[in-house]
């Protein structure tokens, strides 16, 4: 009679192990599948943030000698050329310590990259002008890249 | 007494396993699904970028590939190990530019190439 209490008991403790068990298993997988979506879709949505923005400055710049692929610190940068009132002006944006940042000044001021207004987290970035299509591409925090392809309207007929 | 007491708990445990078992499977379906769709709007995401990108090249001139590979990662790659397909049919002025993967079109772009530039 005791050993059959005993293996009732025990068996009531094994399925309760298998219920919390489970519990734990379905939390789990649950979490990495919440984790997994969020951080797919935050890089996705910094990238595509990232690359939208640039793509409606380049557009915004788009006259002859207005837009320019160059170097400012370590890193490419995308160099938005306009004139007000006689002085020329140009907004540089670069990567600087992990984020995109965006500088304005006067063309002959030199102010050094730390200047800069951050923007968004971008770890790395890649401007190159070749034939009138200027090509950029966002390394993100994570590492991954994605890039755009830009055809100059203001290049249009001189390419 | 005792007996019927613990019977009665364990029909009550494996009631309570058996709505849990449903109610995980269900859990983890959709979790499945959340993670699909996901990846889905990554491809469509990423198959956007591709097709504009390969328009405003196509559009300054610079594209004469008729098609362009991509692996798993969205990366450029041979198409041996190609996981994503952009290809581009021109007809004079106009193009029609195909983004495909696992056998499914993921994006289509159609696009006119106009003397103003637009």
């Amino acid at each position: 009679m005791k050993h059959r209490h005993l293996v009732d008991t025990a068996f009531a403790v094994a399925l309760f192990g298998l219920f919390a068990g489970l519990a734990l298993l379905v939390l789990l997988s649950g979490a990495q599948a919440y984790r997994g979506i969020e951080a797919d879709a935050s890089a996705a949505d910094t990238q595509r943030t990232c690359l939208n923005f640039l793509a409606q400055k380049v557009r915004h710049y788009d006259a002859v000698g207005g837009v320019s692929a160059g170097r400012f610190g370590d890193s490419d940068s995308l160099e938005l050329w306009e004139n007000i009132d006689g002085t020329d002006y140009v907004t540089t944006i670069y990567c600087l310590g992990g984020k995109l940042m965006e500088l304005f000044r006067e063309a002959d001021n030199d102010l050094p990259p730390e200047s800069g207004t951050p923007l968004l987290d971008a770890a790395a970035l890649q401007v190159s002008e070749d034939g009138g299509v200027l090509r950029i591409a966002c390394t993100g925090t994570d590492g991954k890249t994605a890039g755009l392809a830009l055809a100059l309207r203001s290049e249009e007929g001189a390419a | 007494m005792r007996n019927r007491r613990s019977a009665i708990f364990l029909t009550e445990l494996l009631a309570a396993i058996l709505i849990f078992a449903v109610a995980a499977g269900v859990s983890i379906r959709i979790f499945a699904f959340a993670r699909t769709r996901a990846d889905d709007s990554r491809d469509l995401g990423r198959a956007v970028l591709a097709a504009e990108s390969a328009a405003e090249r196509w559009r300054a001139g610079d594209d004469t590939a008729d098609a362009r590979y991509f692996d798993r990662d969205w990366e450029p790659c041979a198409e041996s190990g190609a996981a994503y397909t952009l290809t581009l049919a021109a007809s004079g002025q106009t193009a029609e530019i195909r983004v495909s993967g696992g056998g499914e079109t993921i994006y289509t772009l159609s696009v006119r190439r106009t003397g103003g530039g637009s």
